[in-house]
């Protein structure tokens, strides 16, 4: 008989983790909602639009619910949520989800290939720099970490999209329409990460090329690359997951103004038309889908914590 | 055998201690030089541009860069340079105003959560647990777009953006303190509670908290920016940097020149903020240096 008990303990730690997202991100939904309720102004007057008469303010008042008392109103809008409704978006004039759901895998495209230029550039560079400590390629490449993590994203963006796009035109400037016009704003938002992720790398890779192993293995004849691959490596990738795990905030939130910048069609772009047009319905819609993201990624990272070091598993 | 310390006496001694400082605290110096350089000009701002920063010239709009203008003009033939040297005071005191109030509410909350036991505690500490997993940046759009763009939403939405990270450290490390044997003796002697934070408490954290600050400083500079950039911070005419970046993203193909001058001088100072913050850790808490 399978008790919980008798579960194995990656699946038990797995399960509390999800129940305590699921708390968080309900804790996250009621902080939102007060929030917004904050809004000045008379939310029906605005969505009634100018020239519309009183009855009209006041019928769309009542529809919306906006003449409840804010605990129902609150009420209602967890229960909606419980159900996966969103609220009505007045600009849509619908149920928001469909137009958000439309808009997530531009989201998810941008953020994964940062994620992925983040591997594919930060730990490289990270290994040179060590392999090269103090010298030329070591300095060059630290001078550059600590420059990119001044640079705002959004300017390293339009400094890309001028050459790039505008002076070069060898890649597209604005939206979704082919894998190429990911590579500049990916670039742009995953910079703050390569940098962080480079200078992790390079620590660890010196810190661990003093190690007995590596004495060891060096003993035996192996090459310095083959040691930093076969062995070093391995020992980086946790400290890499940190810092993604670290960065899920900054990674969300940039995807935010890296989509306004290039048009991409993504929720972050949502949200602040979202804004724009008091659609209030929407934006919080996103805001909370943000958060949930921002709980799984952390959740993987947990799970990939748990895979790669077998160490962890015990505890 | 102890060995005694030789006094300081003559002058090339202390010129040398502090040459010695000097180089040992690189960063703390540079990120203090290049601080202060934005201090002066967000002070005298008018005196050291050119122009002013409103004074508009149609005859030369979207010009490129002369040595009558240095970075070129926008489209309405305001001087570049002037604006973003003007403009360094509403970047500069945003910073420091919402890295203040963010501080005193984060250490307070800090303390409440780290020193104390109890209910308080334990909702302030699931509070901040719970502020910690909206992305920075969505929760200080959201609070702007609720607040309506301009400098009191900007300010609201940094500061309280950045108060639950800075609980969260300042209540680590209370923590730990909390733990130090001379906390013990002075509860043993009778001293209450929170003369013990005020006194015992507050002054073994300042370390971590005037890190903490600069480090947060040069974050606060990129989201505020970074809002401005969005349109839900400062509003045009006031020549913000990200504003500026703002307005000239529209004008990328014609004037490429006008995104240069606001984006160095962001990045600038956030290097200012960011070596300030690692030459402080550097020089007060040597346990934890690179």
């Amino acid at each position: 008989m399978p008790t919980l008990a008798g579960t194995s303990p990656i699946l038990r730690f797995l399960g509390l983790r999800v129940l305590r997202a699921l708390a968080i991100a309900f804790a996250v939904a009621t902080i939102i909602f007060f929030l917004f309720s904050l809004v000045p102004g008379d939310q029906a007057a605005y969505l009634a639009g100018p020239g519309s008469t009183q009855a009209e303010i006041d019928k769309l008042r009542e529809s919306l619910g906006l003449n409840d008392p804010l605990l129902v109103q609150y009420f209602r809008h967890v229960t909606g949520l419980l159900r996966g409704d969103f609220g009505t978006s007045e600009v849509f004039k619908s149920d928001p989800l469909p137009f958000i759901l439309e808009r997530i895998p531009a989201t998810l495209a941008l953020t994964a290939a940062a994620i992925g230029l983040t591997i594919l550039i930060g730990i490289p560079a990270g290994l040179i720099s060590a392999m090269f400590h103090t010298r030329v390629p070591d300095l060059a490449i630290s001078v550059s970490v600590v420059a990119l993590l001044a640079v705002p994203n959004f300017w390293l963006g339009l400094l890309l999209l001028s050459f790039f796009s505008v002076q070069l035109g060898w890649l597209p400037s604005f939206g979704f329409s082919e894998p190429a016009a990911l590579i500049l704003p990916s670039l742009a938002l995953a910079a703050r990460l390569i940098a962080l992720v480079a200078r992790m790398t390079r620590g660890v890779t010196i810190d661990e090329l003093g190690k007995d192993y590596v004495r060891t293995a060096r003993s035996k004849g192996l090459s310095r690359t083959a040691i930093l691959l076969k062995h070093v490596l391995r020992n980086v990738m946790i400290p890499t997951l940190t810092v993604i795990g670290l960065q899920t905030g900054y990674l969300l939130g940039g995807s935010v103004v890296i989509e306004r910048l290039f048009a991409w069609p993504g929720i972050g772009d949502l949200m602040i038309n979202a804004i724009g047009q008091r659609d209030y319905a929407v934006a919080q819609a996103v805001t909370i889908l943000f958060v949930i993201a921002f709980l799984v990624i952390n959740l993987v990272v947990e799970l990939l914590y748990v895979l790669i070091n077998p160490r962890m598993r015990a505890a | 055998m102890i060995t005694p310390v030789p006094a300081v006496a003559s002058g090339v001694r202390r010129g040398a201690f502090v040459a010695r400082w000097l180089r040992q605290n690189v960063y703390l110096v540079a990120g203090a030089f290049i601080l202060l350089s934005f201090l002066f000009a967000a002070l005298f701002g008018e005196q050291i541009a050119p122009y002013g920063a409103d004074r508009q010239n149609l005859l030369k709009a979207l010009e490129g860069p002369s040595s009558a203008h240095w970075l070129g003009t926008d489209p309405l033939g305001r001087d570049l340079l002037s604006r973003v040297v003007i403009g360094t005071r509403h970047t500069l005191s945003v910073a420091l105003i919402s890295v203040g109030l963010s501080c005193f509410l984060g250490v307070l909350l800090g303390l409440i959560s780290g020193f104390m036991h109890g209910p308080l505690a334990t909702v302030v500490d699931a509070v901040v647990d719970v502020a910690l997993t909206i992305p920075n940046m969505i929760l200080a759009i959201s609070i702007a777009a609720v607040m309506g763009a301009g400098l009191t939403g900007l300010i609201m939405a940094i500061s309280i953006s950045f108060t639950p990270p800075i609980a969260r450290i300042v209540r680590g490390r209370v923590m730990e303190i909390r733990e130090e044997d001379f906390i013990a003796a002075a509860r043993t002697i009778g001293v209450r509670s929170w003369r013990i934070l005020l006194r015992h408490v507050l002054p073994n954290a300042s370390t971590v908290i005037v890190i903490e600050a600069s480090l947060q400083a040069g974050q606060a500079v990129l989201t505020a920016t970074a809002l401005g950039f969005l349109g839900l911070g400062v509003q045009p005419p006031t020549p913000e940097w990200g504003t500026l970046l703002g307005s000239g993203r529209e004008y990328l193909h014609v004037a490429p020149f006008m995104v240069v001058a606001p984006g160095l001088a962001i990045s600038l100072m956030v290097l200012g903020f960011n070596l300030l913050g690692d030459g402080l850790r550097d020089w007060l808490d040597p346990r934890v240096g690179n």
